[in-house]
């Protein structure tokens, strides 16, 4: 019984990693070549809605992803325009961003997507492998979407880029100390260019999945502060994926407990019960910033680099 | 997020920058001209027009034209631009005093929610005079939002949270305790949608003439106190030190952990007072929507008022016309978070405006050195 109790919760909380990690990668990549992505909340409201509009162009939830990954680029590209191109004030753009894209994204709705707006996920794993039979005990990661484990593929993919590879020692550079790197013949715009670019699509990615695969469907304010979690993540993960993915556990598995205290029928008001993982984001906020220990946050991070 | 102070330090400042007499301004806008704020609201409208036409295929002129004179060009469009604009100004000069000070208290929307959540609970259930209940219902929210966000002081002087992230975080929590409250405790009997039962008629402060109440002018009040706060104070004077340099002040001998604390008490309770007056000057019961997003709204008013309190409620008015103007334009099929792309784009169009008036400069000033 009990057991169960714990698979269960265990798969619900698997089931809504994605959308965390996916997103707080998106976030950590931008801030590891120095630049602040604040508009993260704004953005995923916009993918979510791009997401929802794509899945019915091709009744495609791939679709759905592509659109959403378009727009996290968009906003990307308006983000390093304005923060690496002309050096302004990241905060500012960040909400300056989150504003538009809150504002996009209900826009959009309002006129595109068409009232019936039921969208269907991604196949699970057991669907794509030809799995039959009854999903029990271990089997049942076989009922987990693709996208958990793209995710999953994502996660190391980053961190051996980061941490593995020469464009990863350039990135790491730029956040670090980008005159350096400049005058070892480090391209520090490209590299800020192309790192924000793919971070925001992913962050759009995340929205995307949330709106068409998790929720399968748009309501205002859906996204509901998931974007600044994704960014303290990045912040408490300590600019490390690791610890990210970690930090994504988290907040997942306080998302699946709220969601299996639910249908087991446990009576806490549900207003109550989604206070949660804000109150679970302040409480990890202390506890991460109480432990002493070496900050890797990059060091660049937020400051403008003027060539000399 | 050590951001503010890192940046801050390293920014390179331009050099017209330092030639301001009064006390430095860290205003993160605080570059850009009156020009350039004329060149960034014909730029925000610009784009704005264009998103219309790309997506609704209306006229953008037709458009504008109704958008104006449903918000700036008629009687009852300014009133209504007063109206919405009183909770922002209340939240943007509680904000005020905590970003002079360096805070990024970002938490208005929730400091307004519990301001309203006390100001029902008293509101609906306390049978006291009018001239004794509506200081009493103030006096509460002033509290209670002061409580609120002094958890965000409290976890930064303690264990050095990032207000801004903390701030933020609280926003959703006490948000989310609003909607527990309208629809448990303080829930009317048979709602149709979960609201509260009304205040007491005599909670609920007169209108000067529908639709803008009275407590528009405690709003306007409010601007002279906090600006004697910040200017004429010992604490303005040391939150504004503090703000400009955390480091001089804290070897100057300032106890910027007890001032950091002092600082957010008055700021979430100023700004909870905006959530106070939707209640007891507009809807007269709690709603899920009695916050309205002004505490959000507000954060864009104060950056672009570059955190000047004369300044910021010009800046409020303009942003409450912009949202007055684009729910006009529901009726012609235009979705009213059309207000919110222009609030978006302005604040881009107004830091990309102040480089680009930088850079002229800088020609300008190159130019005539090349003269001589």
């Amino acid at each position: 019984m009990t057991l169960d109790l714990i698979v269960n919760l265990l798969f619900a909380t698997l089931n809504i990693l994605p959308i965390y990690l996916i997103a707080s990668l998106g976030g950590y990549l931008s801030q590891r070549v120095g630049v602040y992505d604040i508009s993260m909340e704004g953005n995923m409201t916009f993918a979510a809605v791009l997401g929802i509009i794509g899945f019915f162009v091709a009744d495609s939830p791939w679709m759905g992803l592509l659109f959403g990954f378009l727009g996290g680029v968009f906003f990307g590209l308006i983000l390093a325009t304005l923060a690496v191109r002309f050096n302004l004030d990241q905060i500012v753009i960040g909400f300056g961003l989150w504003f538009l894209g809150l504002g996009l994204g209900s826009f959009l709705y309002k006129l595109y997507v068409p009232s019936d707006q039921h969208t269907i996920g991604f196949s699970t794993l057991g669907q794509l492998v030809g799995y039959k039979g009854e999903l029990t005990g271990f089997a049942r990661f076989l009922e987990l979407d693709v996208i958990f484990y793209l995710s999953i593929l994502l996660l190391i993919i980053i961190s051996l880029v980061v941490y593995r590879t020469r464009l990863g020692l350039q990135m790491r550079a730029t956040g670090e100390n980008p005159a350096a790197a400049d005058a070892a013949g480090v391209n520090i715009f490209r590299i800020r260019y192309f790192t924000i670019l793919v971070g925001a699509g992913l962050v759009g990615i995340a929205g995307a999945y949330l709106a068409v695969a998790f929720l399968q469907g748009f309501t205002s304010g859906m996204v509901a502060g998931r974007g600044w979690i994704a960014f303290s993540i990045v912040i408490f993960g300590r600019w490390k994926p690791s610890n990210i993915f970690w930090g994504c556990l988290l907040f997942a598995g306080i998302n699946g407990l709220q969601v299996r205290l639910q249908t087991i029928g446990v009576t806490i008001p549900s207003d109550l019960m989604t206070m949660a993982p804000y109150i679970v984001t302040l409480i990890a906020l202390v506890i991460i910033m109480s432990r002493s220990g070496r900050s890797r946050i990059p060091s660049a991070l937020g400051i403008p680099y003027y060539r000399e | 997020m050590e951001t503010s102070k890192q940046t801050d330090q390293n920014r390179k400042e331009p050099q017209h920058r330092a030639t301001r007499s009064k006390m430095p301004n860290i205003s993160r806008l605080s570059m850009a001209s009156p020009l350039a704020y004329v060149i960034a609201f014909l730029l925000t409208f610009l784009i704005g027009g264009a998103v219309i036409y790309a997506l609704t295929g209306q006229n953008p002129i037709a458009v504008y034209g109704s958008f104006f004179s449903h918000s700036f060009f008629s009687q009852y469009g300014i009133l209504e631009v007063l109206a919405k604009a009183t909770p922002i100004i209340i939240a943007g000069a509680g904000m005020i005093i905590a970003f002079r000070c360096g805070l990024w208290n970002l938490g208005a929307e929730g400091q307004m929610a519990i301001g309203a959540i006390v100001a029902t609970a008293i509101g609906v259930n306390l049978n006291l005079p009018a001239g004794i209940l509506l200081p009493v219902i103030f006096l509460a929210s002033f509290i209670g939002g002061a409580l609120w966000s002094g958890i965000a002081g409290f976890l930064k002087t303690k264990f050095g949270v990032h207000e801004m992230l903390s701030t933020l975080m609280l926003n959703y929590i006490a948000l989310k305790l609003l909607e527990y409250m309208i629809s448990g405790p303080l829930s009317m009997p048979h709602p149709n949608y979960p609201r509260t039962s009304e205040i007491l008629s005599q909670a609920q402060m007169p209108f000067l003439q529908y639709p803008l109440n009275t407590t528009f002018l405690i709003a306007l009040a409010l601007i002279p106190i906090v600006w004697f706060i910040i200017n004429r104070t010992s604490l303005g004077y040391r939150l504004q030190a503090v703000g400009f340099g955390r480091e001089a002040a804290r070897l100057a001998g300032m106890d910027i952990a007890k001032l950091t604390m002092i600082v957010m008490l008055i700021s979430g309770g100023i700004a909870a007072l905006g959530g106070t007056v939707e209640v007891v000057g507009d809807f007269m019961r709690m709603e899920r929507n009695v916050t309205g997003g002004y505490g959000f709204t507000a954060i864009v008013v104060v950056m672009l008022a570059r955190e000047e309190i004369i300044a910021m409620p010009f800046a409020a008015f303009f942003i409450s016309g912009m949202i007055v103007g684009a729910s006009s334009l529901t009726l012609a099929g235009i979705p009213a978070s059309f207000s919110q792309i222009l609030i978006g784009l302005l604040l881009l169009c107004v830091i990309f405006a102040g480089y680009i008036e930088r850079w002229l400069r800088q020609r300008w000033e190159y130019a005539g050195k090349m003269a001589c």
